[in-house]
């Protein structure tokens, strides 16, 4: 499991144009050292820190939100780039989908569905667009 | 991969001190991302390719677009024989790396950071340091004329280039 896990992260470092996070920049603005923030978020060792912030592990969700808790910003913001990949592939099983289940004369249900799937495939452009 | 947007490439500006050398890394030209001092614990044999292999490490994981480094060929370059020959050599690094280089001269510098009044180190040093506060806590005391400038200037040193590398 460990293994699809770094194949996942190094798939996610070889494509996308972010960095896969910002954990370290978060915690050096503040001047944490990787110890202090060990301790905040619960983890026994440092050295657990030093493989979130090089992207070696991904953090569980629990340390995700805590990280959230610490630093205040989104997870979309501290793991840009793992968001911005699975967000690809994410878009991509929507169009899948959308062209599955899409008739010319939807029901009720299936049209909400549509919708929903209209909004993740289109959102990234609409943020984009807002900026 | 896909290259980031023009005014969010993240470049990666690198000034050698005596002991090692000051880093900064920029996505953009308001995002400050990482920056450090490299300074090893005891003298190595080869400086130089100690340097490198720290600069190889750092390139692994920022992943920079650019690298930015001070342009020594110019006339006037005060920088010793070796820390002209390891600029040489990081550029040749950034080249095999498939990176795009840009040198800066301390002249170019100095003339963007005149629009802000500042015209000696120090005071391009606080500039960068109230654009930037979260490295205001690694900003050196004036130095006197007799002391050697600190180490942690280098990081200074190497935002002013990334700065002026968007400025252009």
């Amino acid at each position: 499991m460990k293994r699809i896990t770094q194949l996942v992260i190094l798939f996610i470092l070889m494509s996308s144009r972010k960095l896969p996070n910002y954990l370290r920049t978060q915690r050096k603005r503040v001047g944490f050292t990787q110890d202090e923030l060990a301790f905040l978020l619960g983890c026994e060792h440092f050295e657990m820190v030093c493989r979130y912030e090089r992207s070696i592990d991904l953090p569980v969700l629990k340390i995700a939100l805590a990280y959230h808790a610490i630093f205040g910003t989104s997870l979309q913001e501290l793991f840009a780039g793992v968001y911005e990949e699975i967000e690809q592939q994410v878009i991509t099983r929507a169009e899948e989908l959308a062209q599955r289940i899409y008739t010319d004369n939807p029901d009720p249900q299936t049209a909400r569905k549509l919708d929903q799937l209209r909004a993740i495939i289109f959102a990234p452009e609409i943020i984009a667009e807002n900026e | 991969m896909k290259p980031l947007l023009p005014d969010k490439v993240r470049v990666f500006a690198i000034d050698p001190c005596p002991r090692g050398f000051g880093y900064v890394v920029l996505e953009g030209k308001e995002a400050l991302v990482d920056w450090g001092l490299k300074i090893p614990g005891s003298t190595p044999v080869d400086k130089n390719a100690w340097c490198l292999t720290q600069m190889e490490r750092l390139i692994a994981r920022v992943r920079p677009e650019v690298i930015v480094l001070e342009n020594t060929a110019v006339k006037g370059s005060r920088r010793y024989l070796r820390v002209k020959k390891l600029i040489q050599q990081m550029l040749a690094l950034a080249s095999r790396r498939k990176l795009r280089t840009c040198k800066i001269s301390r002249l170019e510098m100095r003339q963007v950071f005149a629009i802000s009044g500042a015209s000696t180190k120090h005071q391009m040093a606080c500039t960068i340091a109230e654009r930037f506060p979260e490295i205001a806590p690694r900003l050196p005391r004036p130095r006197k004329l007799w002391v050697g400038e600190a180490a942690r200037m280098s990081i200074f040193n190497a935002a002013a280039l990334a700065i002026t590398y968007f400025r252009e």
